[in-house]
């Protein structure tokens, strides 16, 4: 395993959001990350990404603890995340946010800002065109600023500039959530490939049962801040406790 | 596209920038808006005096005089661009100037230009005919005023001495030179605070309780009428009598009794120059002036003006007359030639506002009075003293 | 890209000085004047219209230059020296006033930046030895690579140079991952931070850039006015700063040089225009107001500014489709 949590408790005020939080991940493997509402899903992928720091547990990568590190710290150890929400950045095109993402790469990382101003990155760009938005059907509007984008095609956005940094470990919060069902199997099908050529370790939180069962290889349940079911796509969907906490059956 | 229209821009604003030609130029650059406005009397006096000589002469040696008055706003950078409009584009033979930092800016430029520039600034600093031949300036400098109070206070027995001043050049300037000098030691008195304030302060209460508790004869105020007025509004509000103030010749100013009423009773000021409606023969010519024009300020610094008018227009004939009649065709050789008759004033008479003036070492007269406010009004109380 | 924005901008220095020699001295001056608060737009705008860290010190930042400069070429340094020198003491001072920004945001922050102003003010007036306190710095006329910089025209030279490689570096920065983070940071510091991106780092780096640019103008500003003087800095000079960036357009590339031209030509057009109308009188005090009430409209109906203006005249601009977004179809849950 090379994502290993334990014991992530989180509380905001009165609210517990997480509670003794358990997940495993391995490199190369998909998993899904699914509950209600409220469960406590977004929460915890924040405390893994960096954004929350939480009150308790372990958060260890390749045995390295990665509680109490910023965003960017880990985005530089190959922790990258897409948001639930996108944000419309203006003045940005659709190449910049995945540059920006791409920023965070190893190979990117020497000389410093100084350098960068006598740098041509138009192998960078023609990478990342290719690698990238070509996949995510975005290279026709790589050079559009993003806030003139479909609400889809901004997920699709966000998506690539977290696939630019080329990450080891992949948190995507409802990848798919507003977007049709076909842009959503692309873009599933497009996480499952970047995978495969990565060997990165995904967590997906995801609604939509369609795209979980297609993708993940194996599906994590939460209710109320826990963990309440873990196996593979098809023991969830027999479970009868999930079905009942999950999918609102009697 | 965008560039294009940037230019556009430009070059429309500065189309409107093209030179004026006039063969006598004078130019006047004071603080028509601006923290000193109360006191820019002198700036409308100098072009009221070259206006009238054009409407009653003809000009200067029949040459008529294009007087410009331009607004410094008090500001660095605005009066920077005055003063090259004036040499480059109204090729000024005259240009009289008003901040202290801007003359102290322009005086090796004023040089290199070699341009006659009259100061309304009592900066010393400028005042140096060798290293700066043609900066003049009318009257005795701050330092020299500070002298008189601080020797109409020895001889009449007082003591103690406090000096308020803003927290600006204008105010630390002379008060250092002063306190280096030696000069209150040497007349047997003692200066027993000195109290900066801020130059736009509203309220000086604290600094009146200060000033009350060093039991001072006399307080001297390094500062303008706005200050002024704040400092005996406060004064009064601190139980201090208003004669214990003495302000320097920039709180010579109707507003003070008029703002202030009974506090502003006794208060003292250095007078330099005669007052507005003095008997004597320059007023009858700014009534005569002023039946056919609106008169902007009826005051001292207005009286200031018209006697600077004066010693311009005096040079400039004489630099004409000296041509043979005509105005030198090379403004450079015109500047020098109106120099050079500057200088040569020793008895110039202005109509009786001040004495003869004697421009040979740059500084007009060096005399002043104490007036004092009584009934609401400035009367003097002491004679012309002379402050060398 | 670049090279279209190297092209601008070398053409209108190119024009900048063809106008200098075209308007004698005055012009010069005049050319002068706009290059170097051009070049302090640049410095503010890439602050607050990219990195939108709202600043009220620009005005004392400018001061840091010009007694930097003052005090280098006095003591015999070269200008060129003297420049660069302002260029690191500005980056430098501005870092400083930047750090609170890491704690405090918004208007929080920009309050900071008032006190920052405020007490730069203060050591002009104290710190005699550097500043020469209230009476001010006098600059003496330095040279540059060994040419005497001693006639408003020669000063031109130095200005559009500095102002064409600002301008152009300005460009390329918003090119570079440092640019953009900048961008992202000005939309939002949860996002930036959500992204990646060491919000701290670039905040640091956005106020030292800016503070280095805005260094070299107070040091250029410094050698044409020859004096540095606590009452040349101050807040007001901020503020014309930042109504320059708003006039000419907040967070664009030829806003911060058209807002420049603006602010410091219309003044001048107001009086020109009063004294052929015979209003000078009437119009002198209007030009404080003018800029008021201008600032206010731009705000109220064209918060992009001048330049937003200028590039909705052309006919081009009528085909790019109105931004927004087409709304999500599809099921999902709500989030
Ligand atoms: N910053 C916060 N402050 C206070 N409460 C919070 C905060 N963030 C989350 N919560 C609370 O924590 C709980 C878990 O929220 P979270 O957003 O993690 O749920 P989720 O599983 O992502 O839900 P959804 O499927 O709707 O996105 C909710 O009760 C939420 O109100
Ligand atoms: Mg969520």
């Amino acid at each position: 395993m090379s994502l290993v949590a334990r014991e992530v408790t989180i509380r905001f005020g009165g609210v517990i959001a997480v509670e003794r939080m358990a997940l495993e991940v391995s490199p190369g493997e998909i998993v899904g990350l699914i509950g209600p509402n409220g469960a406590g899903k977004t929460t915890f992928i924040n405390c893994v990404s960096g954004t929350y720091r939480p009150h308790t547990g372990t958060v260890r990568w390749l045995g390295d603890e990665l509680l109490g590190l910023s965003p960017s710290t880990l985005l530089r150890k190959g922790v990258a995340r897409t948001f639930q929400n996108v944000a419309s950045l203006h003045d940005l095109t659709v190449l910049d946010i995945a540059k920006l993402g791409a920023s965070a790469r190893k190979d990117r990382q020497s000389g410093g800002h100084l350098l960068d101003f006598f740098r041509s990155d138009s192998a960078l760009e023609r990478e990342l065109l290719e690698q990238i938005l070509e996949p995510l059907e975005l290279a026709d509007v790589a050079h559009k600023p993003i806030q003139t984008l479909s609400y889809g095609r901004r997920k699709a956005v966000d998506l690539a500039r977290a696939l630019a940094a080329y990450p080891q470990l992949l948190l995507l919060d409802e990848p798919v959530a507003g977007l049709t069902s076909h842009e959503g199997m692309a873009m599933a099908g497009v996480v499952r490939n970047v995978r495969d050529r990565l060997g990165c370790a995904v967590i997906m939180v995801e609604h939509k049962m369609d795209v979980v069962m297609s993708t993940c290889d194996r599906i994590v349940v939460m209710a109320a801040g826990s963990k309440i079911f873990e196996g593979l796509p098809a023991e969830v969907q027999a479970d009868p406790e999930v079905r009942r906490v999950y999918l609102g059956e009697p | 596209m965008r560039l294009r229209h940037a230019a556009a821009i430009l070059a429309l604003t500065l189309a409107g920038a093209l030179p004026a030609r006039a063969q006598v130029s004078v130019c006047i650059w004071g603080t028509i808006t601006g923290p000193d406005a109360l006191v820019n009397g002198m700036s409308y006096g100098i072009r009221d005096y070259l206006e009238s000589l054009n409407q009653t002469k003809g000009g200067i040696a029949g040459q008529k005089v294009n007087a410009l008055l331009l607004d410094g706003r008090y500001k660095l950078d605005e009066e920077l661009k005055i003063y090259r409009r004036c040499v480059d584009q109204e090729n000024a033979v005259f240009i009289s100037g008003w901040s202290t930092g801007s003359v102290k800016a322009l005086s090796d430029q004023i040089t290199q230009d070699g341009v006659p520039f009259i100061t309304q600034s009592y900066a010393s600093e400028v005042l140096d005919p060798k290293k700066f031949p043609y900066i003049f300036m009318a009257g005795p400098t701050y330092e020299q005023q500070m002298i008189i109070a601080l020797r109409d206070l020895a001889a009449k027995g007082g003591k103690r001495v406090v000096i308020m001043h803003a927290d600006n050049e204008y105010g630390r300037g002379p008060v250092n030179v002063i306190r280096q000098s030696g000069v209150v030691n040497q007349l047997g008195l003692q200066l027993v605070d000195t109290v900066e304030f801020r130059y736009d302060a509203q309220d000086l209460t604290a600094q009146m309780l200060r000033v009350k508790s060093r039991k001072p004869d006399m307080v001297y105020i390094q500062a303008s009428t706005p200050q002024a007025i704040v400092i005996l509004r406060d004064a009064a509000k601190a139980g201090l009598a208003g004669k214990l103030f003495i302000g320097n010749l920039y709180t010579i100013s109707p507003t003070i009794p008029e703002q202030l009423g009974e506090a502003a009773e006794g208060f003292r000021a250095i007078q330099a120059y005669q007052f507005y409606g003095t008997d004597i023969p320059a007023m009858k010519q700014i009534e005569a002036f002023g039946a056919k024009a609106p008169i902007e300020k009826k005051d001292m610094y207005y009286m200031k003006g018209w006697m600077e008018g004066i010693a311009i227009a005096a040079a400039v004939e004489g630099a004409i007359k000296q041509n043979g009649g005509k105005v030198p065709a090379d403004i450079k050789q015109f500047r020098e030639a109106v120099r050079q008759q500057m200088e040569a004033q020793t008895k110039l008479d202005d109509g009786g506002i001040t004495p003869p003036l004697d421009f040979s070492n740059h500084q007009g007269f060096v005399q002043a009075r104490i007036a004092e406010v009584n009934g609401g009004k400035y009367v003097p109380v002491g004679d012309w003293i002379d402050a060398r | 890209m670049n090279t279209r924005h190297l092209v601008i901008a070398v053409a209108v220095a190119l024009l900048m000085g063809a106008l200098s020699l075209a308007f004698g001295r005055f012009g010069a001056y005049m050319v002068n004047a706009v290059a170097i608060a051009g070049i302090g737009a640049l410095s503010l705008n890439l602050l607050i219209g990219y990195g939108g860290q709202i600043s009220f010190a620009q005005g004392a930042l400018l001061g840091v230059g010009a007694y930097t400069a003052g005090n280098i070429s006095n003591a015999g340094g070269d200008g060129l020296l003297a420049i660069l020198g302002a260029g690191v003491m500005g980056a430098i001072i501005s870092a400083l006033i930047g750090i609170p920004a890491l704690r405090l945001r918004g208007l929080y922050f920009a309050i900071a930046t008032l006190a920052a102003q405020a007490i730069l003010e203060y050591l002009f007036k104290i710190l005699d030895p550097i500043t020469n306190g209230v009476s001010g710095l006098v600059i003496r006329p330095t040279t540059i690579l060994g040419i005497p910089m001693t006639s408003d025209r020669s000063l031109v030279v130095p200005s559009l140079v500095i102002l064409v490689i600002v301008w152009v570096a300005v460009s390329r920065l918003m090119r570079i991952d440092l640019g953009r983070s900048f961008l992202v940071l000005r939309e939002s510091e949860i996002v930036a931070k959500g992204m990646g991106i060491d919000v701290a780092h670039a905040k640091i780096l956005a106020f030292f850039a800016s503070g280095f640019i805005a260094g070299l103008a107070g040091a250029l500003a410094g050698f044409a006015n020859r004096l540095a003087s606590p009452e040349a800095f101050t807040l007001d000079l901020s503020a014309d700063y930042i109504a320059m960036i708003i006039i000419g357009g907040l967070g664009t590339w030829t806003g911060p040089l058209i807002g420049a031209a603006f602010v410091v030509l219309l003044p001048e057009a107001i009086q020109r225009v009063g004294e052929a109308a015979g209003l000078s009188d009437i119009l002198s005090p209007l030009r404080e107001l003018a800029f008021g009430l201008l600032i206010i409209l731009f705000l109220i109906f064209e918060p992009r500014g001048l330049t937003a203006l200028l590039s909705r005249l052309k006919p081009r601009s009528l085909a790019v489709p109105a931004p927004g977004a087409v709304p999500a179809t599809g099921e999902s849950l709500p989030p």
